[in-house]
């Protein structure tokens, strides 16, 4: 089983879209996503079309990460809204959605092409990829062998900054 | 069959600079992005329930929406004329799939027999609309949620003879599923949750969702199935607080 994961059903659940496709690609267990959008001010499931660029870059971003959807797709589980009553309505709503989705794609390649973002994650983690925190991943290590090794080195290495400020205006150079 | 859309062509990709709103200014279906087409990354996919069968009722108000090929009725001749047209809309979008709910496309009928002959009678439809476009089946499923049995629920109902009614309907949708070439099948329990604690057994309904799953699990074995099962979680609405949230993909 996979999940299908639909944006307006995370925002009911307090959530955003990208924190359920992130937690799910992390359990493997993503496989479609009902591509919409809900109204934040309102507490109920308005499946609204999605034309939020940066909802359609973050789950781009997550989407392209994970690999691609395989057996799953951009199903838009939206619908025009009471006022827009004209079939022509129904083509302005799908465009508007496809094209959302085809420039978060876009946006979210370019990221990737960049490089910046990817490479701040894994200096980030360096930590774990030697040392006492490639033998605690690889299951070498207890809770012996690490108060002996704190107790000799007295105090953690420093702590870096998270930089989300410099994070969010990376991305909006390639909103 | 005269068509539904008779003033829109199909939809093209023009580029950013175009002012046409019936032109994608981004989706360039063949353009390719880290090895794949855009069409393939983003496998875009019209719903037939919202698209075909809305008509902008809400709880404050009855439908608006102008759909002149529809008589309204509940025939099986409507329900296929409403096929071609869902094909001709997907087809002009340039879409490559489609999802559906059983009762989107086919009419209820007063037995279980007559209503799962109806279904198979709109699927030669669909089969044919599909064979004719190349628009491909995203995912099916099965709507357990709109008819009054299903109040207390479908496969969390207190009721067994409704889990037994669910379990036929989702049998039959996953089959027509299989049988139009689905990639998938989903599981959104629109009704699997409670109202008031006060006439709510817990465990013994996650229970019986459970074995539900299992059960749909061995019929996709049985039938040669190989699309993927989804599990569609929602935290709530229609009910107060929905079983699904708290579900493990098994």
């Amino acid at each position: 089983m996979k999940l299908n994961l639909e944006t307006n059903h995370a925002t009911l659940a307090g959530h955003t879209m990208q924190h359920e496709l992130e937690v799910a690609v992390a359990a493997g267990a993503l496989g479609s996503i009902d591509a919409n959008t809900g109204d934040l001010m309102l507490g109920w499931d308005t499946d609204q079309f999605p034309t939020d660029i940066y909802l359609t870059t973050q789950c781009m971003l997550t989407v392209l990460k994970a690999g691609g959807l395989t057996t799953g797709g951009l199903n838009f589980d939206a619908k025009v809204r009471r006022e827009s009553f004209e079939p022509v309505d129904l083509f302005y709503a799908h465009i508007g959605g496809m094209d959302a989705f085809a420039r978060g794609l876009k946006i979210a390649a370019a990221i990737r092409k960049d490089g910046r973002l990817a490479e701040f994650v894994r200096q980030r983690y360096s930590s774990w990829e030697s040392g006492i925190g490639k033998e605690i991943e690889s299951g070498r290590s207890s809770f012996a062998a690490l108060e002996k090794y704190m107790l000799k080195k007295g105090e953690p290495a420093a702590n870096t900054s998270g930089r989300q400020e410099f994070l969010e205006n990376l991305i909006n150079e390639f909103i | 069959m005269a068509s539904a859309f008779p003033n829109i062509k199909r939809i093209e990709y023009e580029g950013p600079k175009s002012k046409n709103p019936l032109a994608f200014k981004h989706y360039n279906a063949d353009e390719v992005i880290e090895g794949k087409t855009m069409r393939e990354h983003l496998r875009f996919s019209v719903v037939y329930w919202h698209t075909f069968r809305g008509r902008g009722a809400d709880m404050f108000g009855v439908g608006t929406m102008l759909r002149p090929w529809d008589d309204n009725s509940d025939s099986l001749e409507n329900a296929r004329r409403r096929v071609r047209v869902a094909f001709e809309f997907i087809e002009k979008l340039g879409a490559p799939f489609y999802a559906f709910h059983d009762r989107d496309v086919a009419p209820e009928a007063a037995t279980l027999t007559q209503t799962n002959k109806n279904l198979d009678a709109v699927v030669r439809t669909m089969k044919e609309e599909q064979k004719r476009t190349g628009i491909g089946l995203l995912w099916g499923t099965a709507c357990l949620f709109v008819h009054p049995r299903f109040a207390h629920g479908a496969a969390t109902s207190c009721n067994a003879d409704v889990f037994a009614f669910a379990a036929a309907q989702v049998k039959k949708a996953m089959e027509v599923t299989h049988e139009l070439g689905g990639a998938g099948y989903v599981f959104w329990g629109g009704r699997e949750g409670y109202s008031t604690l006060l006439n709510t057994d817990i465990k013994r309904e996650l229970d019986h969702l459970a074995m539900f799953l299992h059960m749909a699990v061995e019929h996709k074995r049985k039938i040669g199935f190989n699309g993927q099962l989804y599990i569609e979680p929602k935290p709530k609405e229609p009910t107060n607080i929905s079983t699904t949230r708290r579900r493990r993909p098994a």
